[in-house]
């Protein structure tokens, strides 16, 4: 394409009317492809970033849905007895669990992640050492779950650690010993 | 340069005076008319995705204030006097009374509190709650994490389960890209 520059007045453009280059003038096969590009382009990107918005914000509700069951399962400790047949029994607080993104009440959803959970008790070393830590255990509750987004398989984990102290607030709660 | 669709013959003295032919103005319709299309999708597809993050942050916002207040709410109650699937009523020590209660037909949870010899408050704690289902539990672990439920005997409950699904509908599409889901063990920690 040939740009040329119009300096001549408009009675003098009009006179000229007729000539091929001016009248006929019109988009050539190379600009209309750059522009289509152009355009492909920025629809992509706008595309692409309105997905990769959804992803996050899916991964950021399953990754919320993970802490609120580690939690469930912290809150429900609190109702354990320092006990062979409570606390330390893994009939009575399995080691591993499974939960869904839709809880049970509310089920009936189609697509439903599916979150597995361990739960460990372990003794405690603490620095400095101090006497009462035979009187306290380390619990951690891990959840982990998976999803296909990016189209690949994630996989995620979720930890949350606490203490059980032997004389803490379940004996306060239930008055029960 | 050649135009596709010549206009008029090069060298026509009644050049200027010349319009469109009718297969260039269909043409140029038609070419309109997609860009137009394409356009308007893009523009209702981004409205719909703004509008569903928007309406999930909210959401999301509403439902972590309500866990907040009910949580602090129970925790410091002593026994529970009432009991369905849909609401809970707890009293204090000192005689002050909570209930929670959820509204099916408004999809509304609200938050009733009465302060010990006082009048009674009503606030809305949630909206476009299309369910809520709350369940109630004594103490005593059984196996496998589960505990007895009470819903025979309320004031035996000492953890009190709750669930709820927040969702809105955009321009009448698919609720899912706004929704909240919810759930919380709560344990009574008071008693007398």
């Amino acid at each position: 394409m040939k740009l040329r520059l119009i300096s001549e007045p408009l009675s003098v453009l009009a006179a000229k009317a007729g000539a091929p280059h001016l009248a006929q003038r019109a988009f050539t096969l190379v600009e209309a492809m750059c522009s289509a590009a152009i355009a492909a382009i920025v629809l992509l990107a706008l595309f692409s970033g309105l997905n990769s918005g959804f992803t996050l914000t899916q991964m950021e509700r399953e990754n919320l849905r993970a802490t609120q069951i580690a939690l469930a399962r912290m809150e429900g400790l609190r109702l354990y007895l320092w006990s062979s047949n409570q606390l330390f029994n893994p009939q009575m607080l399995p080691n591993t669990f499974t939960d869904y993104y839709y809880p049970s009440g509310i089920g009936g959803f189609s697509s439903n992640t599916v979150y597995t959970g361990s739960v460990t008790i372990a003794n405690v070393t603490l620095k400095p050492s101090a006497s009462y830590s035979t009187n306290m255990q380390q619990v951690i509750v891990k959840v982990g779950w998976q999803d296909a987004f990016y189209g690949r398989t994630n996989y995620h984990t979720r930890t949350f650690n606490t203490y059980v102290a032997r004389w803490g607030i379940q004996n306060y709660i239930f008055v029960q010993q | 340069m050649k135009t596709l669709f010549p206009i008029a013959p090069a060298g026509n003295a009644k050049r200027s005076r010349a319009g469109w032919t009718l297969v260039e103005m269909l043409v140029a319709l038609f070419c309109g008319m997609i860009i137009l299309a394409s356009l308007t999708a893009v523009t209702v597809f981004a409205s719909r995705s703004y509008l569903a993050i928007a309406n999930y942050r909210d959401l999301d916002n509403n439902s972590r204030n309500a866990l907040d207040v009910m949580s602090r709410d129970i925790r410091s109650m002593a026994v529970v006097t009432s009991y369905s699937s849909s609401a809970i009523s707890l009293s204090n020590i000192d005689g002050s009374t909570v209930t929670f209660s959820w509204n099916p037909a408004a999809t509304t949870f609200t938050r009733t509190y009465t302060p010990a010899g006082g009048t009674a408050t009503t606030s809305t704690l949630l909206t476009n709650c299309t369910i809520l289902v709350f369940q109630v539990y004594s103490q005593v672990p059984t196996n496998s994490f589960q505990f007895p439920s009470t819903d025979s005997n309320p004031s035996e409950t000492k953890l009190i389960d709750v669930s709820w699904r927040c969702a809105r509908s955009i321009l009448g599409g698919a609720e899912t890209n706004s929704e909240s889901v919810q759930t919380a063990k709560i344990v009574i920690r008071n008693h007398s």
